[in-house]
């Protein structure tokens, strides 16, 4: 009954994502025929290659990818959907307890006979629910644009690629999830959750720009894997292989963040 | 010996350096109504939530028929009907979402009973919550404090918005669960509805307890406030007069004593009008809420 409570507080919101980003991504696989060009792709292969390397690298776009392939150019627009997913994952997790504090609200279930476990997981379930809504709509648009172009081949990958990019995305809700427990209202949980994404995702641009703080890249869960390093994994193409320690940090980051979530929420004092 | 409902040890509650509460003791028995007064910021509200477990005690123990308020704070509110202050619910339900979440929390709550109550209070819950005025609000959550057939309310500012029609239902149906055994924690400003119903009330200020009194041994029942008309000023000197004031022609006074005492002086002097009151809860009170 409270994660029900929950789904339709969060439902809305998980609709109006869902669908910005599928219409973002069937709009931008709709240009593929036309990217796919010899013209086209020349003409983008040498602007592109005026980019410095180190942001071409941030991006995934070292190897320069090739936009007459499809999947290489499903995952070149897939990395600003997962910039959507990661945010909107961020923004609900940093949401999920502050807003309820901030609308007073949760008052009312606190003088129930309702665990502040049970309030937790509840939040946890039902904003983990949404985000897999979001990402769903999303690949049944990319899955659904393959047999407009003629791509059905690409459908696993496609899956594959929308699976995986699910670690990073948790581990963000999970941060947002961390602040979400501290806060005290919702006030400031947008303008927190996008600084923080921004801010990390800035840092692995930067690691990747400069060699010299090429350690940075560990801060930014978003740039450990890009989608077509994932596509090229999985495919076996040029021996491509998956950074292993961002995946732990990410799967640390979500086991932990949880972890913290219930034993701070469970000693919390309400203060509205 | 009563059975104790509700015993606060030595709770303190501290904000950081700042002091919630300090060193607050109370007992209240199964069956009393026991209303709790005192200045805004002065630990009402911190009693309440450290009572429900919002808050953790910084030192002290709060047991609620016998439970550990902090241990046992599930197994408590299954027994326990809260209405905040300030009413905040799920602004996108209806009245009646809210009353179905409510009644699957809680066994044997029947429809018949929330309709009865909703009839009572003159609520419609087909209402969406957000459209509804303050004091429809409040009915709200009086009716889903109600409605599970709780052994202790604990009622913070109930009347507040209510009109005074909804104010006497609320309190005949308080009074006709106190019949039954119900304990009622009634946290309020309205000195009058709490001397007209609270058996006992405590008044705390700057976070400490500073009285707790059985409203039927106050000393102002036989306490009365006389104001006096007067062509000119007089010299009153009588036994039993206090707080003289002399203002505007008008004297004003406290008496304990012998009204026919009273009488007989101001017979004796040249007197236009007078007014003979008994003393208030509110005016007595009223000292402890000043600096």
């Amino acid at each position: 009954m409270l994660i029900k409570l929950e789904n339709r507080k969060n439902l809305k919101g998980a609709l109006i994502w869902g669908g910005i980003l599928s219409f973002i991504i069937i709009i931008y696989l709709a240009f593929f025929p036309s990217m796919a060009s010899s013209d086209f792709s020349e003409l983008i292969n040498s602007k592109l290659g005026f980019m410095p390397e180190g942001l071409l690298e941030s991006f995934g776009l070292n190897d320069m990818p090739d936009f007459g392939v499809f999947l290489e150019y499903f995952c070149y627009v897939f990395q600003f959907i997962i910039i959507g997913l990661v945010i909107y994952g961020m923004i609900l997790g940093t949401k999920s307890i502050a807003k309820e504090e901030g609308d007073k609200s949760i008052e009312y279930l606190y003088s129930k006979p309702i665990k502040r476990s049970q309030i937790v997981t509840s939040k946890i379930i039902s904003s983990f629910l949404m985000i897999i809504l979001v990402m769903t709509m999303v690949l049944i648009s990319s899955i659904i644009s393959t047999f407009f172009l003629n791509e059905t081949d690409s459908i696993k990958v496609i899956v594959l690629v929308h699976l995986f990019n699910l670690i990073p995305i948790l581990a963000y809700w999970m941060i947002g999830f961390i602040f979400s427990v501290i806060l005290r209202d919702d006030s400031k949980s947008i303008v927190l959750a996008l600084s923080f994404f921004f801010g990390t995702y800035l840092i692995g641009v930067i690691s990747n720009t400069v060699d010299k703080l090429n350690f940075l890249k560990y801060f930014s869960p978003i740039n450990y894997n890009p989608s077509v390093n994932v596509y090229k994994f999985f495919e076996n193409i040029n021996n491509v292989s998956l950074n292993m320690i961002g995946i732990i940090i990410c799967v640390i980051l979500i086991i932990g963040g949880t972890i913290f979530t219930y034993l701070y929420y469970n000693k919390k004092d309400l203060y509205c | 010996m009563s059975k104790e409902v509700i015993k606060i040890k030595n709770l303190s509650k501290y904000y950081g350096n700042i002091m919630g509460v300090k060193d607050i003791n109370l007992t209240i028995n199964q069956g009393e109504i026991f209303g709790f007064i005192g200045p805004n910021g002065a630990g009402k509200s911190t009693t309440i939530r450290a009572m429900l477990n919002f808050l953790f005690p910084t030192s002290g123990k709060i047991e609620i028929f016998g439970l550990d308020s902090v241990k046992d704070s599930n197994l408590i509110k299954e027994k326990v009907g809260y209405v905040p202050s300030e009413v905040n619910y799920y602004d996108y339900m209806k009245v009646r979402d809210l009353f179905n979440f409510n009644k699957s929390l809680y066994p044997n709550v029947t429809q018949k009973e929330i309709d009865r109550l909703c009839k009572l209070f003159d609520l419609n819950q087909n209402r969406k919550i957000n459209k509804l005025s303050f004091g429809n609000k409040k009915k709200v959550a009086i009716i889903q404090a109600l409605m599970f057939n709780p052994q202790l309310l604990i009622f913070d500012e109930p009347t507040n918005g209510l009109d005074p029609l909804i104010q006497n239902k609320l309190f005949d149906e308080l009074l006709t669960r106190q019949k039954q055994g119900v304990t009622i924690f009634l946290s309020s400003h309205n000195l009058r509805e709490v001397e007209k119903y609270c058996d006992r009330v405590g008044i705390v200020r700057n976070g400490k307890i500073i009285d707790v009194k059985k409203i039927d041994q106050l000393n102002n029942k036989n306490i009365k406030k006389v104001v006096i008309k007067l062509m000119k000023k007089i010299n009153l000197s009588l036994e039993g007069i206090s707080d003289l004031i002399y203002k505007n022609k008008e004297l004003s006074f406290k008496y304990k004593g012998e009204i026919s005492k009273l009488l007989n002086t101001l017979s004796e002097v040249e007197v236009l009008d007078v007014n003979i009151i008994p003393l208030s809860l509110e005016e007595d009170f009223l000292d402890y809420y000043g600096e």
